[in-house]
């Protein structure tokens, strides 16, 4: 049963993210931060399909965070503030307040735009970017997109039993990183060569026809829904306007 | 015999930067509501022909086209290949490449084309409905099109370019990814198809298929017409596959299996 907020208009939901991704980006402390990226969970949250949604963050958000606290406590090894000793890597309270905002930026980032791409079905969010005109030939590019990343994955799929049919073996760690050099290859070079066959598909949909297609599908607006969204760019303006302000004011 | 409905004229293509032609003084006739098997080994020219009489040249691949070629009436040289839809379309070899990934649904994907043509959402469902029934996939509808198996997936490619309706469907090497009863189903729906007046042209390399579901048989080699005619006289004479050594071994192996193979059904 969809939630409310999945049958918001796909611009709201698109809207509302880009208030998160621009307020984590231009935000200065750590606690606000966590607040933001807080916002953009309570959105998955509300999904309907956050079970399946939340699964997958782990896969996007422990490695950033574990990388992502290693390079800027390594860059900016700022000692004079409580040093702490990892293995031999000398971090500070200041580098790792650091690193964790950037850590929320990209998890905001993720959580935002992810939850709105798991609840809203592709046709709306193409028809809704049409609407507001979209150029046809940035929505052909998007679906050139859309169309190779299941593909991709079964071609991985396939690609990695093939190898593991010849002894490659994938238990560890570094098993796994080994296993990625015969992966790359034949999965980049068996889409590339896949694109010529997919953009002549899409000609074959009439897609580079210049009518005005037909909407299968409604989407269903509201006043109070377009008033959000105007807040939410006047805010993103707003935000964008006092970042600029605060750099370069004396 | 039907009246033609594809004819070609002294049809000639070069690639951009190829100094060869990719199809060179071709000149045939397809009659109305057959099944013509276009054969021959790789790089003889069937993907070539089967994108030019879609619309694909020179528009999208880049070339010089000399002759003429008519689909339905209509100059596929002249024209887009949206433009030619209502004409003619063509099944491509790979499923999966061919799903838009824009629709969530089977049946959203099948009426894409004719979304994308600007057709009333009504006639949309219609269509849609009777080309999922003609392919026995109705019941898979609702469905994601990514969740479908292969042969599932070759289904409903055929059943967007059916919701179209254009009288004249073309398939280029369409059992190249089934498994062997996909393949005979495949063949059975396109004698069916051919029964109600639909003119089929299929680009093939397997001759027990051929054999089977083809009313007509044309051989191209370098680009070139190197034979025509019905399947088993095309497949039972020699010179037709003894060409100076130029036809590949395999074929001349597979003539060899054609002989003690099956009959058409």
């Amino acid at each position: 049963m969809p939630s409310r907020y999945d049958l918001l208009h796909p611009l709201t939901k698109l809207s509302l993210a880009l208030v998160l991704i621009v307020a984590a980006y231009l935000s200065p402390s750590v606690w606000l931060s966590i607040a933001i990226c807080g916002a953009a969970l309570l959105t998955t949250a509300a999904s309907h399909r956050r079970g399946e949604i939340a699964r997958v963050y782990p896969l996007f958000f422990v490695p950033i965070t574990i990388s992502l606290l290693l390079i800027r406590g390594v860059l900016v090894p700022d000692v004079r503030t409580s040093p702490i000793d990892v293995g031999g890597f000398v971090l500070s309270l200041d580098a790792i307040a650091g690193a964790c905002i950037y850590i929320l930026r990209y998890c905001t980032l993720v959580a935002a735009l992810f939850t709105v791409i798991q609840t809203t079905p592709t046709a709306q969010l193409m028809h809704a970017l049409a609407e507001r005109g979209l150029p046809r030939s940035i929505e052909f590019i998007l679906l050139m997109a859309l169309q190779i990343i299941p593909d991709m994955k079964l071609r991985a799929d396939a690609i990695l039993e093939a190898q593991q049919s010849r002894g490659l073996v994938i238990a560890s760690l570094p098993s796994r990183i080994r296993a990625l050099v015969p992966l790359v290859g034949p999965l980049v070079v068996g889409a590339l060569v896949d694109v010529e066959e997919r953009s002549m598909a899409l000609e074959l949909r009439a897609f580079a026809a210049t009518n005005r297609p037909t909407r299968m599908d409604v989407l269903v607006d509201s006043t109070a829904q377009r008033v959000v969204r105007g807040a939410c760019i006047g805010m993103v303006i707003a935000m964008g306007a006092a970042a600029v302000l605060v750099r370069y004011l004396p | 015999m039907n009246e033609a409905i594809v004819t070609t004229n002294g049809l000639t293509f070069s690639y951009t930067r190829r100094t060869t032609p990719a199809l060179d003084q071709l000149t045939i006739a397809i009659a109305a509501g057959t099944v013509t098997a276009i054969i021959g080994p790789a790089g003889a020219g069937k993907s070539t022909l089967c994108a030019l009489l879609a619309g694909f040249m020179p528009q999208f691949f880049r070339g010089v086209v000399g002759g003429t070629a008519t689909v339905d009436g209509v100059s596929p040289i002249d024209g887009s290949v949206h433009a030619m839809l209502p004409h003619v379309t063509v099944v491509l070899s790979q499923a999966s490449t061919q799903i838009s990934g824009v629709c969530d649904t089977v049946s959203g994907e099948v009426g894409f084309a004719l979304a994308n043509m600007g057709v009333p959402v009504d006639t949309i469902r219609t269509r849609v409905a009777t080309a999922l029934a003609t392919m026995e996939i109705s019941h898979l509808a609702e469905r994601s099109p990514f969740q479908l198996s292969g042969g599932q997936q070759q289904r409903m490619v055929i059943a967007a370019a059916l919701a179209l309706n254009p009288p004249v469907l073309i398939f280029d090497e369409p059992t190249a990814q089934l498994d062997p009863p996909t393949v005979a189903a495949l063949g059975d729906t396109m004698r069916r198809l051919a029964a109600t007046g639909k003119t089929i042209i299929v680009a093939e390399q397997h001759l027990d298929w051929v054999a089977a579901y083809a009313d007509r048989v044309i051989v191209l080699n370098a680009g070139r017409l190197h034979a025509d005619g019905p399947p088993q006289t095309i497949i039972a004479d020699p010179p037709n596959w003894r060409s100076g050594g130029r036809m590949p071994s395999d074929y001349r192996a597979m003539h060899s299996s054609m002989m003690c193979g099956r009959a058409r059904p």
